[in-house]
């Protein structure tokens, strides 16, 4: 089960090198929006791991507040680059 | 308790610092912050400080970064005051025309070469020639420099040339740009044809006037300080 784990670890170091790499502001938002959505994955599958149901609960938190976040960001980004 | 892949969660941490040190766009910091705090929320969780997630995640990552960038939104901006542009079909042509009139009728009469002064100011009078021919290549131009300092350029319009060197002296702009105009006092201007306005850009903030004045390189502009009342310095 470790291996599986680590494997997701290394699949986010994808959308951080893309985010590192690109200077276009939505391929960052791109990159964000795989991260965090990543993580909430992995804090998923590690309280499924421990039995852990407050992880569980908090990771299923984040993910869907985390994506409202997003939206709020892209709004704000978006409404910049219209002025 | 401690497992091996603990230790890996943990050292993603100080990657998503590093980018984000590294970063020169406020913006594009901004969302590294926002990975950054993703990376921190798994690793409180995968620690069992679920609360302190939680925290991060809604405090710390939505709200902190959506405060960010609406205040580096308001600040990272240049306040360009203009005279605003009045609504006149074609006054160019219209004065060329009328120039052209004029100047078959002054050669035919040479007494009439005197009043040069006064038959150019009731033309511009009756067109009302509005110094704007140039600006929004100027305003273009001021707005590519402006952009790789990464501020936004806000214009501010004004009734008349007096109202804007005003809002200067009260620090409502942090610069004006105005159309010189050199006609008013020579005659000789009247007489060559390509009569060239001169654009003044006049900058209170001295850190603005340094960005500006390097690299405008537009003919018949000039970059001018204008010092304010107090030598605070702000953007």
């Amino acid at each position: 089960m470790d291996s599986i784990l680590i494997a997701m670890i290394l699949a986010l170091l994808i959308p951080m090198y893309e985010a590192c790499r690109n200077d276009n502001i939505w391929q960052q938002m791109l990159a964000f929006g795989s991260i965090a959505t990543k993580t909430s994955i992995i804090m998923l599958f590690i309280s499924v791991l421990r039995d852990d149901w407050m992880i569980g609960v908090i990771s299923v938190i984040i993910l869907s507040v985390g994506n409202a976040g997003l939206m709020l960001l892209a709004h704000l980004i978006k409404g910049l680059n219209q002025t | 308790m401690t497992d091996n892949y603990v230790y890996i969660i943990v050292a993603l941490l100080p990657i998503t610092a590093l980018m984000s040190v590294l970063q020169v766009n406020p913006y594009n910091a901004l969302i590294i912050r926002g990975i950054l705090g993703a990376v921190s929320v798994m690793i409180y969780a995968v620690l069992g400080a679920a609360d302190v997630a939680l925290t991060e995640a809604l405090v710390g990552t939505m709200l902190g970064v959506a405060l960010y960038v609406i205040a580096v939104r308001s600040s990272f901006v240049m306040r360009l005051g203009i005279v605003e542009p009045k609504l006149e079909p074609e006054p160019k042509l219209e004065l060329e025309l009328a120039l052209a009139i004029k100047q078959r009728k002054i050669q035919e009469s040479e007494e009439l070469n005197e009043n040069f002064s006064f038959i150019r100011e009731t033309l511009f009078k009756d067109f009302e020639i509005e110094p704007k021919t140039y600006l929004p290549e100027v305003i273009d131009n001021i707005r590519k420099i402006v952009k790789k300092h990464y501020l936004r350029l806000e214009l501010v319009e004004y009734p008349n040339s007096e109202m804007l060197e005003e809002a200067l002296a009260s620090e409502e702009v942090h610069a004006i740009c105005t159309r010189q105009e050199n006609y008013s006092n020579g005659s000789k201007v009247l007489t060559d044809r390509t009569f060239v306005p001169k654009d003044r850009i006049a900058v209170r903030v001295h850190r603005l006037f340094e960005i500006l004045q390097p690299q405008l390189n537009i003919p018949n502009s000039i970059v001018e300080y204008k010092a304010g009342s107090d030598k605070e310095e702000k953007h």
